[in-house]
């Protein structure tokens, strides 16, 4: 064989798997992002924006009750989406259970997700959710852009979003609620506000 | 016409097919999503949108069989153009009137719009162009179509690579808008 027939399948080799390493770095950093990075539900650009009006839904929950989700509301709401298949979802529905009791006051928390009504029936007697709201709507989960889950949105009395983002984890989970409190549109804001407040003193 | 080596012509009508058979597949598997994701772009009427979709879904299924066929490729490769061209300009002009937080419906888990999708659709439509070029009358030798495997194989890596970091990037701009945000009312 010529050497330069040699060197060039070589170097194809070498750039496929260097572009491979260069995806999967690419991938790495993403999941990072999702995942390991500073607690706090992150948030994609896509969908409504923090601060602004959510649409009106009337819905159904699984029992056929009537549910709006908008103003006004008594209290903040907190629209969980998961999918039976999910476990990070199952992960965190212990938590969606304390946050219940404990926040009862102020907030009210809805289940969202879309599919077959027999089948998240079952699930939610498994999972004994059946002291919260279900819902099943697709047009809610594409309102809000949801692509991953769990998924997490607030919103508050007057039906404006106050938060929204990927929860992967209880610190996720009470970060969308404290922002809400700090008035930060999400723990990262508030974060990165800190560090600017003290890089000025 | 300018005329190409066939091995470039090869490489890019095979990653065009790829990108193309992706991009239908995706709308196909969930056409109601995708009519959801047109309508954020409010350029076409209510009515219109679920037609429309349903034509794109087919002209992107007609680019991907007709440039697998060497005397379709050139016309297969025109109408892949022009409908990258009209994404492009739909992004853009959606990008100009400020309505970017919309879904760009590129798959995935849902990242805003940006000038780098024009940018990808620009680099994409290049080789568009490739794929419409004549080629030079050179037999297609094994090693020739080797080369082309390998060239189709690492653009498409390469292609991976780029759209992941974009969607990295499109996370980033939305914690830094929610800091810039908060900065802008901590200063009223």
């Amino acid at each position: 064989m010529e050497p330069l027939v040699v060197a060039v399948i070589v170097l194809w080799a070498i750039v496929i798997v260097l572009l491979v390493v260069v995806f999967a770095l690419a991938r790495q950093v993403g999941i990072l992002f999702e995942r390991v990075a500073p607690m706090g539900a992150l948030m994609t650009d896509a969908g409504p924006k923090i601060g602004e009006h959510s649409p009106r839904f009337d819905l159904l929950t699984l029992e056929g009750k009537p549910l709006v989700l908008g103003p006004p509301s008594p209290k903040n709401t907190l629209v969980f989406f998961l999918s039976t298949t999910c476990p990070v979802c199952k992960k965190l529905l212990p938590v969606l259970k304390s946050l219940k009791q404990a926040e009862a006051e102020n907030l009210s928390i809805v289940i969202a997700s879309d599919g077959d009504a027999l089948e998240h029936g079952a699930f939610r007697r498994a999972a004994g959710l059946g002291e919260f709201p279900y819902v099943l709507s697709r047009d809610l989960g594409m309102a809000y852009r949801i692509n991953r889950l769990p998924f997490a949105v607030l919103l508050d009395r007057e039906g404006v979003l106050r938060g929204k983002g990927l929860v992967n984890s209880r610190e996720q989970l009470e970060s969308l609620l404290n922002a809400q409190d700090l008035g930060h549109a999400s723990i990262q804001g508030w974060i990165e506000a800190r560090t600017g407040e003290r890089a000025l003193n | 016409m300018v005329a190409l080596h066939p091995i470039l012509i090869v490489v890019a009508a095979g990653a065009l097919v790829c990108v193309f058979a992706r991009a239908a597949l995706h709308k196909a598997v969930d056409p109601a999503m995708f009519a959801h994701t047109m309508n954020g772009y409010r350029v076409l009427p209510r009515a219109a949108v679920q037609p429309a979709a349903f034509g794109l879904i087919v002209l992107e299924c007609a680019v991907v069989l007709g440039l697998i066929v060497p005397t379709t490729r050139p016309y297969a490769a025109a109408i892949g153009l022009v409908l990258l061209v009209l994404y492009a300009s739909v992004i853009a002009l959606n990008l100009a009137r400020g309505n970017d937080h919309i879904d760009c419906g590129c798959g995935g888990a849902g990242q805003g719009l940006s000038w780098f999708l024009v940018l990808r659709n620009a680099a994409l439509a290049t080789l568009c162009l490739v794929a419409m070029a004549a080629p030079l009358p050179v037999p297609m030798t094994a090693a020739a179509w080797a080369s082309a495997a390998a060239g189709i194989l690492s653009f498409l890596l390469l292609f991976a690579g780029v759209e992941k970091l974009i969607d990295n990037w499109s996370w980033l701009r939305a914690s830094n808008r929610a800091f810039e945000q908060h900065h802008h009312e901590g200063h009223h």
